[in-house]
C-alpha cells in the first residue's frame, strides 16, 4: 500500500456530492425522491470517507499527493490537483464532512413536500462538495477555485425562496461581501506564488525561509497578508460587514445551521492556511485583534437583547468568529483550531434543534427570583474564579510564562466561570447543594479547558506555527484591552437590572436591539445597486402568486 | 358636548370596535386554535366575505383554479352547482353559469391601501414593511417573555408610552432618509386615544373611510393585535382589562400620520386623497349571489354535504344490544378519535365507544409538581374553580417537599448552565471547554435515540419518580415551596355535584361496563415550535392526560359514588372500575395508568382491553398511511414509521391533526356506528330522551361546538389566506420572545394560524376548506330554543360561519336555512337527478 491513501480517499470523498449535483442539472432535480436519497447516501460517504482517511491517516499514510498539474504563466505556478494531508486537514473535514451528513439527512425529511425540492438537493450536494474540495487542497488556485464554487452554491441555497425579498436581499449582501473577498483572496495568492515560486501550501514555510534571508518579509508579502486579513474578515462576517449572516434565516433551518457550522469558517481557514506567512507579520496579528474584539463586544451585547431565537444565534456567531479571530492574532492557532471544532458542532445542534426552544417555557414555573447581584458577589466570585483558574491550569501543567496570551485566556475563562458561579450566590435561590453543584461544574469547565488546550496545542505544535510573541508595551496594551472588553462585559450584564432606566442605558440598549443599525445602511446600499424584487404591494401578491403554486 | 367632543368620542368608539375585530393568539406554549374570523362574525359569512376583499385583498373563497380543479376531478358536480345556484337565489342557469365560469378571468382584488401604502409607490423605499417592521420589532421586546437577557426597560409602561420613549430613541427612520422623526415623536400626545385622534385628522380620513382603514390598520400587523387581544381575553377572563391592543393601533396610525407629515409633498397629497376617496364609498353587498366565487365554493360544500348526510341516512340505527358491553371507552370529540373509534369497535364489536370534549368535564387548572403557576386545563372559553395539583401519589409529605427541592435544585442548575451558554461573557469559554460535547449529540438526535431538550413536564425529575407522578383528588394546602398556598384538589362535598355535571353531559347515568376507559389525547412530536397545536384543544393545548385521570380517580372516589347515588341518582356499580388512558395521536398507541390499583377482579378485563387497543392502535395506523403516503408499506413498516415521526427532529408533518375536519355530530354512536367518517368529523354523543331540560344541549351547543367552529375556521383562514391567517412555511419559523410565536425567516409581523406544511403535502391540499357541518339529533323547537338565548350561536348559526342540520329520529335530516327555516334536507337541489 503506497503512503498516500489517505490523500486517495479524501481525494474521492467530495466526488459523489458533486456528480449527484451535476446529474441534477440534466434533468434529475424534478425527481425529489431520488434527489433526498441521492444527496444524503452523498454526504454520508462523504463523511464515510474522512473517517477512513482519519484511519488511514494513523496508520501512516501521511503523505499528500498530487494529481494533476499544469503550469500557469506570469511565474503564478502551477494549478494542481493536490490533497493536502496534515492533520488540520483531517480535522476539517472529519468536521465538516460530519456536519455535512447530519444536514443533509435533517434536509431530507425537513424539506420534503417543498415545490423545489429537487433544486434545494442539488444545490446542497454541490455546495458541500465543493466545500469539501476547498478543506483539501493544497494548491492556492485550487482554493481560489474551490472558494468562489462554494460561495456561488451557497448563495443558491441563501437565496433559495427567490420570492422572498428578504432572501433575495441578504443573498446578494452575501455574494457582494464574498466577492469582495475572493477578488481580495486572489490577489494576494498572485503576489504570494511570485513572489515564494510555489502556488502549494505546504511550501510556504520552506520557501519563506529563502526570501527571508535577512530576517525581513518582502513588501509584496506583507501586502499580501494584509489581502488575507481583509478576505478573512469578509468571510468570518465581522462588524460591520455582518448583515448578511444576521438575515440568512431567510433560507431554510438546515442551510443556516451548515453556513453557521462550516462555510463561515473559510475566512479562518484562509489564516490558517497561510499562517506561515501572515504570522509573520506583527500588524497583521494585532489588526485581527481588534476587529475581532469589536466584533466579540458589539455582537454579544446585540444578542443579549435580541428577542427571537435564530437572530440571537446568528449574532452568536458572529461574536465567536471575533473570538477565532482574536485567538489567531494571539497566534494560539491551536486553539483556534480547538473552538472552530467545538462551535460547528455546537452550533449546528443549535440551530437545527431551534424548534425545541419552545420546551424550555413549557417546563413549569419556577418560584420567580430578583436576581440581582451585588458588587461584592461580583468580585468574590472573580476571585473564588481565578483561583479556581490558577489551581486548576497550574495543576494540569499549563506553562503560563511561555504564552503570556494564554494568561489572557486563563482571565477569559475566569470571567466566564464567575458568570457561572453568580447564579448561585443569588440569595434567592441559593442553597448549599446548588452553590456545591455549580462549583464543581465550575472545576470541571476549567479542567476540560485546559486538557483541550493541551491535546490541541500538542496535536497542531508541528503543522502550526508556534508563535513567541516578544513582550512589548504594545503587545501588553492589546492584553490588557481585551481583558478590559471582557471585565466590560460581564459588568454589563450583571449590573443590568440596577440601570435599566438610566437614560443612557436605555439609548444603548434601543441602538443595540437595532444591531446599531449597521445593517440598514448596508441595505441601503446594497439596494441602491438594483431592486429586490418589485415594490412591497406587488410583492405581497408575488407571495400569495406562490402559494396559488403550492396549492396547484 | 362640543362638536370637537363627539367627533373624537366617535373616533374612539371606532377604533374600539376595530380592536373588536381582532382574533386572539394564544402562545406557543398552549397554540389553541382560534377562529382568525371571531371579530367578523356580526357580519353574514359573505358580507365577511365582501368586507375581507375589500381590505385584505383576499376573502373566504380559494383561487378560482383550486375550485376548477375540483370540478374536474368530479369533487365538484354539476349537481353541487346547481344545488348552489338555487340555494344563493342566483339568477344564472347552471348552463349558464358555466359559460360564465369558462370564459372569466379571475381578477386580482388589490388590498386597501394605507399611508405607508400610497408612499411605497411614491419614493419605492418599501414603507410598509419599514413600518411593520418597526412595530413588530418593538412589540417583540415589549411582550418578551424570556429569550433577551437585557430586557426593554418600558415593559413597565404602557404600549404606547413606552413606544413614545423608544421611538424617541430609534435611530432608523433616520437611516432610511426619514429626518425629524425625533422632534416630531416629542409633539406626539401622551395617551393612545388622543394619539389616534390626532393621527387620523392629520390623515383627513372621511368618516365613511374610518372603519375600514382602521380594521386593515390593525390587520397589517394582525399577528402582535393578535398578541395583544390575547392579553384582553386573558385579563377578561378575570374580570380585568388589557388596552395594549387599542395602544397598538395607536402607534400604527401615528406612524402613517408620521410618514404623511415628514414626508410631505404635493404629489403624496394628490394620491393620498385619490387613495381614500376609493376607500370612502365601499361597495356594500349582503350576498352575492352572481359572484362565481361564491357559488363554487357553495357547491364545494354541496359536495361533501351530499356524502355525509347520505352516509347518515343510509346508516341503519342497530337495535339497542341487551348485553351489556364489555368496556366502555370515552374519547375526546377530536377527529382523530374517530378513526380510532371505529377501528375499536372493528375489533372488539362488545366494546362501546363515547365521544365527549377532552377534559371529561373537570373544570379545572393544573398545577404541575413543583410549579409556582397553575395551568388552566380546560377549554379557553372557561374560567377554572378548581386547581388540582400533580404529586407523587405515594409519597408522605415529607417526601413530596424534598422532592419539590430536589426539582427546583435541578431546574436552577439548568438555568444557570443555560444562561452560562448564552452570556456575553462566558459564551466563548462555553463553546471551548464544552462544544465538543455536542458532536455526539447530534448524531443521537439525528438519529432519533435522544430529543433535542428535555421532555418539558418530566424536566428536573428523575424517570422513576417522574412516572409515580399524577393528578391528586383530595384537598390541601399547597406549602409555600411550590405555590402561593393556594388550596388545591376538590373538597369531598363538591365531588357528587362535579361527578353528576360530567356524567349527564356524558350522557353516562346508567348501564355502566365492568370496565370505563376515559381517553385524552396528546401527540409525541419532537423540535416542533407549534407542538401544542397538536394536542388537545379541550385541554387548552395540552396533552389530556391530566384531566383523564383526575376523571377517572373522581368516579372511582367512593365518596363521590355514595353522593351520587344518595344526592343526584346516579348509581355506579361496584363492579365499576374507571381508568385512564392517553392516545398518542401520531403512534396511535394507547398508554394506560394507573393500572396497577386496578382490582384483581378486573385483570382479566383489562388484559382483554389491552390486546383491542393494541389491535385497534395498528388498524388506525394503516388508515392513517394513506395521507402520510406510505400506504404502500406493510403494517409493521408503517407503526415503525409512525413512531420514527414522533422522534425525528427534522420532521414537519408529524402527524394531520385535524387537517380535513368537516363534520361536527351530536347524536347516539348508534347513529353513526355503520358510518366510515373518514377522520373528519367531531363525534359527541348526546341522547336528546334523557336531556330533560335540555341543558346538555345547550352546553354543547355553546362549548364544544364553538369550539368546533373555532378549530374548523382555523384551519379554513389557514388554506385560504396563508399569509394573514396562518403561519407560511415552516421551515423558515424563527421563534420569537420565548415562546410567544413565530416569525417566518428574518422579521415582519408576528405569525398566525396554521403553517403550510400542516396543510398541504407538497402535492395537494390536505385540508378542504369548508365551514362546519353540525348534525344534531334532538328536537328542533329545543335547537331553536339554543339559539335563540345564546347571541354568539346566534351569530354563528344565522351568518352562516356553520351549516346547522337535524336528525329527526326516523333518520330524516334538515337543514336550517339562514332565514331560520327547517326544511328537509333529501329535497336539496344536490339530490335531484340532472
Amino acid at each position: 500500500m503506497a503512503a498516500n491513501t489517505t490523500a486517495l480517499l479524501m481525494l474521492v470523498l467530495p466526488l459523489p456530492l458533486l456528480l449527484v449535483g451535476l446529474i441534477a442539472g440534466m434533468g434529475l432535480r424534478k425527481n425529489a425522491r431520488l434527489m433526498r436519497t441521492l444527496t444524503a447516501a452523498a454526504a454520508w460517504l462523504a463523511s464515510g470517507c474522512a473517517l477512513l482517511a482519519a484511519l488511514a491517516y494513523l496508520l501512516g499514510q501521511t503523505q499528500s499527493k498530487t494529481y494533476l498539474s499544469v503550469n500557469l504563466p506570469a511565474n503564478l505556478g502551477q494549478l494542481a490537483l493536490t490533497v493536502y494531508v496534515n492533520l488540520l486537514t483531517l480535522f476539517m473535514m472529519l468536521l465538516v464532512s460530519f456536519v455535512g451528513a447530519i444536514v443533509a439527512r435533517y434536509s431530507a425529511t425537513y424539506m420534503n413536500g417543498d415545490a423545489n425540492e429537487g433544486r434545494f438537493q442539488q444545490w446542497l450536494s454541490l455546495t458541500l462538495g465543493s466545500f469539501f474540495t476547498l478543506i483539501s487542497t493544497g494548491n492556492i488556485w485550487g482554493f481560489v477555485i474551490a472558494s468562489l464554487a462554494t460561495s456561488l452554491c451557497l448563495n443558491k441555497l441563501l437565496g433559495f425562496y427567490r420570492d422572498r425579498p428578504g432572501a433575495v436581499l441578504a443573498a446578494r449582501k452575501k455574494w457582494i461581501s464574498s466577492k469582495i473577498a475572493d477578488v481580495s483572496m486572489l490577489a494576494a495568492f498572485v503576489l504570494i506564488a511570485r513572489t515564494l515560486n510555489t502556488s502549494q501550501f505546504a511550501d510556504f514555510s520552506q520557501s519563506l525561509s529563502l526570501v527571508m534571508k535577512d530576517g525581513a518579509l518582502p513588501q509584496t508579502l506583507q501586502i499580501a497578508s494584509g489581502l488575507i486579513v481583509v478576505s478573512a474578515i469578509l468571510k468570518s462576517a465581522q462588524f460591520p460587514f455582518h448583515g448578511w449572516l444576521i438575515q440568512v434565516m431567510e433560507a431554510p433551518t438546515p442551510v443556516s445551521a451548515l453556513l453557521h457550522a462550516g462555510i463561515i469558517y473559510t475566512g479562518t481557514f484562509l489564516i490558517l492556511r497561510t499562517s506561515p506567512i501572515v504570522s509573520q507579520v506583527g500588524w497583521v496579528g494585532n489588526t485581527l485583534v481588534l476587529v475581532g474584539l469589536v466584533s466579540i463586544a458589539a455582537a454579544s451585547l446585540i444578542m443579549i437583547t435580541g428577542t427571537n431565537i435564530k437572530g440571537s444565534l446568528a449574532y452568536s456567531t458572529c461574536a465567536q468568529m471575533g473570538f477565532v479571530l482574536m485567538q489567531c492574532g494571539l497566534g494560539l492557532y491551536s486553539l483556534a483550531v480547538l473552538h472552530i471544532v467545538a462551535h460547528s458542532v455546537y452550533k449546528a445542534h443549535a440551530f437545527l434543534a431551534s424548534g425545541s426552544v419552545v420546551d424550555n417555557f413549557r417546563v413549569s414555573d419556577l418560584p420567580p427570583v430578583t436576581n440581582r447581584v451585588r458588587s461584592w458577589q461580583l468580585i468574590l466570585g472573580f476571585v473564588v474564579s481565578a483561583l479556581m483558574v490558577i489551581g486548576v491550569g497550574s495543576g494540569l501543567g499549563v506553562s503560563w510564562q511561555e504564552q503570556p496570551a494564554l494568561i489572557v485566556m486563563g482571565i477569559i475563562l475566569t470571567v466566564a466561570i464567575t458568570q457561572l458561579l453568580l447564579q448561585a450566590f443569588n440569595t434567592d435561590t441559593g442553597t448549599p447543594g446548588l452553590l456545591l453543584r455549580i462549583a464543581g461544574l465550575s472545576t470541571l469547565v476549567g479542567a476540560a479547558y485546559f486538557t483541550l488546550e493541551i491535546i490541541f496545542t500538542k496535536l497542531f505544535d508541528t503543522s502550526l506555527p508556534v508563535i513567541e510573541v516578544p513582550s512589548s508595551a504594545v503587545q501588553n496594551g492589546f492584553f490588557g484591552l481585551i481583558v478590559l472588553v471582557f471585565l466590560g462585559l460581564i459588568f454589563i450584564q450583571q449590573l443590568l437590572l440596577r440601570n435599566l432606566h438610566n437614560p443612557f442605558w436605555q439609548a444603548l440598549y434601543v441602538h443595540l436591539y437595532n444591531g446599531l443599525y449597521l445593517d440598514l445602511f448596508v441595505t441601503r446600499l446594497v439596494r441602491s445597486f438594483g431592486r429586490i424584487g418589485k415594490d412591497s404591494r406587488v410583492g405581497a401578491v408575488t407571495k400569495d402568486k406562490a402559494l396559488e403554486v403550492v396549492k396547484k | 358636548m362640543s362638536e370637537i367632543d363627539t367627533v373624537k368620542k366617535m373616533l374612539i368608539e371606532k377604533a374600539n370596535g376595530a380592536c373588536q375585530r381582532i382574533s386572539p393568539l394564544w402562545p406557543l406554549k398552549s397554540f389553541v386554535a382560534v377562529n382568525p374570523y371571531f371579530g367578523l362574525r356580526d357580519q353574514s359569512f359573505w358580507q365577511a366575505d365582501n368586507t375581507l376583499k375589500r381590505i385584505a385583498g383576499v376573502g373566504l373563497c380559494m383561487p378560482r383554479a383550486y375550485y376548477q380543479e375540483q370540478i374536474a376531478s368530479g369533487r365538484i358536480t354539476r349537481a353541487d352547482l346547481a344545488a348552489a345556484l338555487s340555494q344563493l337565489g342566483s339568477s344564472w342557469e347552471l348552463a349558464a353559469f358555466e359559460r360564465a365560469l369558462e370564459l372569466a378571468t379571475p381578477k386580482e382584488t388589490l388590498p386597501l391601501s394605507l399611508m405607508s401604502d400610497v408612499l411605497d409607490g411614491l419614493d419605492r423605499k418599501d414603507w410598509s414593511n419599514f413600518v411593520v417592521e418597526r412595530i413588530s420589532q418593538y412589540c417583540a421586546a415589549y411582550f418578551d417573555d424570556g429569550q433577551a437577557i437585557w430586557p426593554m426597560a418600558w415593559r413597565g409602561n404602557s404600549l404606547y408610552q413606552g413606544w413614545l420613549a423608544y421611538a424617541g430613541i430609534d435611530k432608523s427612520p433616520w437611516l432610511m432618509g426619514l429626518r425629524g422623526m425625533g422632534t416630531a415623536c416629542e409633539a406626539l400626545p401622551a395617551t393612545a386615544e388622543d394619539a389616534i385622534v390626532w393621527a387620523l385628522q392629520k390623515l383627513g380620513l372621511p368618516l365613511a373611510a374610518v372603519d375600514d382603514y382602521l380594521h386593515a390598520a390593525l390587520l397589517s400587523v394582525g399577528g402582535w393585535a393578535g398578541w395583544a387581544r390575547y392579553g384582553r381575553w386573558q385579563a377578561e377572563l378575570k374580570g380585568g382589562s388589557d388596552d395594549s391592543l387599542f395602544e397598538l393601533l395607536a402607534i400604527r396610525l401615528v406612524w402613517d400620520a408620521l410618514l404623511y407629515q415628514l414626508c410631505a409633498s404635493q404629489e403624496l397629497e394628490k394620491r393620498w386623497n385619490q387613495s381614500i376617496s376609493t376607500v370612502a364609498k365601499p361597495i356594500l353587498i349582503a350576498d352575492n349571489p352572481q359572484e362565481l366565487d361564491v357559488v363554487l365554493q357553495t357547491a364545494f360544500e354541496f359536495g361533501y354535504q351530499r356524502q355525509l348526510l347520505a352516509a347518515l341516512a343510509n346508516s341503519k340505527k342497530p337495535p339497542k344490544s341487551s348485553v351489556p358491553a364489555a368496556a366502555q371507552v370515552v374519547f375526546c370529540i377530536d377527529v382523530r378519535s374517530e378513526v380510532y373509534r371505529r377501528s375499536l369497535e372493528k375489533v372488539a364489536p362488545t366494546v362501546q365507544t363515547l365521544g365527549f370534549a377532552g377534559f371529561f368535564g373537570v373544570l379545572m387548572e393544573y398545577l404541575p409538581f413543583g410549579a409556582a403557576k397553575a395551568k388552566s386545563h380546560l377549554p379557553i372559553l372557561f374560567d377554572p374553580p378548581y386547581r388540582i395539583s400533580e404529586r407523587p401519589f405515594d409519597a408522605d409529605a415529607k417526601e413530596a417537599d424534598e422532592l419539590i427541592n430536589q426539582r427546583h435544585m435541578r431546574l436552577r442548575f439548568a438555568n444557570a448552565w443555560k444562561s452560562f451558554k448564552t452570556s456575553a461573557a462566558s459564551c466563548f469559554s462555553f463553546v471551548e471547554a464544552t462544544g465538543l460535547l455536542f458532536a455526539p449529540k447530534l448524531l443521537s438526535d439525528s438519529m432519533g435515540w435522544s430529543r433535542p431538550v428535555p421532555e418539558p413536564a418530566g424536566k428536573g425529575l428523575n424517570k422513576r419518580v417522574y412516572e409515580r407522578l399524577g393528578p391528586v383528588l383530595s384537598r390541601a394546602t399547597e406549602g409555600s415551596k411550590a405555590s402561593d398556598g393556594v388550596i388545591t384538589g376538590i373538597s369531598e362535598t363538591d365531588r357528587p355535584a362535579v361527578a353528576e355535571f360530567a356524567l349527564r353531559n356524558m350522557g353516562m347515568t346508567q348501564d355502566f361496563a365492568r370496565l370505563v376507559l376515559l381517553v385524552g389525547h396528546g401527540s409525541t412530536n419532537v423540535n416542533n415550535p407549534q407542538a401544542t397545536a397538536l394536542d388537545c384543544g379541550a385541554c387548552a393545548g395540552q396533552t389530556g392526560e391530566a384531566s383523564a385521570r383526575i376523571a377517572a380517580q373522581l368516579f372511582n372516589d367512593p365518596i363521590t359514588r355514595a353522593g351520587l347515588a344518595k344526592e343526584k341518582g346516579i348509581i355506579i356499580p361496584a363492579d365499576t372500575y374507571f381508568i385512564a388512558g392517553l392516545h398518542d395521536t401520531t403512534t396511535d398507541e394507547v398508554r394506560l395508568f394507573n393500572t396497577e390499583t386496578v382490582p384483581s377482579s378486573h385483570n382479566e378485563d383489562l388484559t382483554q382491553l389491552r390486546q383491542w387497543l393494541l389491535l385497534a392502535g395498528e388498524m388506525t395506523g394503516i388508515e392513517r398511511a394513506i395521507n402520510l403516503g406510505t400506504d404502500n408499506l406493510s403494517a409493521t413498516a408503517i407503526s415503525a414509521d409512525l413512531k420514527r415521526r414522533a422522534r425525528d427532529w427534522a420532521q414537519v408533518r408529524p402527524e394531520w391533526a385535524l387537517a380535513g375536519n368537516a363534520a361536527f355530530i351530536v347524536a347516539p354512536r348508534s347513529r353513526t356506528i355503520n358510518c366510515n367518517l373518514a377522520g373528519r368529523s367531531f363525534l359527541h354523543d348526546y341522547d336528546w330522551n334523557n336531556d330533560t331540560d335540555f341543558a346538555t344541549l345547550q352546553l354543547i351547543m355553546t362549548a364544544p361546538m364553538v369550539v368546533g367552529n373555532w378549530i374548523n375556521m382555523q384551519y379554513y383562514g389557514s388554506v385560504v389566506d396563508n399569509r394573514r391567517f396562518g403561519s407560511g412555511n415552516k421551515v423558515l419559523h424563527n421563534v420569537v420572545g420565548g415562546s410567544i410565536g413565530v416569525l417566518e425567516g428574518n422579521g415582519g409581523d408576528l405569525r398566525v394560524g396554521l403553517a403550510i406544511q400542516s396543510l398541504h403535502d407538497g402535492k395537494r391540499w390536505i385540508h378542504e376548506p369548508m365551514r362546519l357541518n353540525v348534525v344534531i339529533e334532538a328536537p328542533q323547537s329545543a335547537i331553536d330554543q339554543v339559539i335563540a338565548n345564546h347571541e354568539l350561536v346566534r351569530e354563528l348559526t344565522e351568518n352562516a360561519w356553520l351549516h346547522l342540520f337535524q336528525i329527526d329520529a326516523d333518520g330524516c335530516i334538515y337543514r336550517r336555512g339562514t332565514d331560520k327555516v327547517w326544511r328537509l334536507a333529501s329535497t336539496d337541489p344536490s339530490n335531484l337527478e340532472i
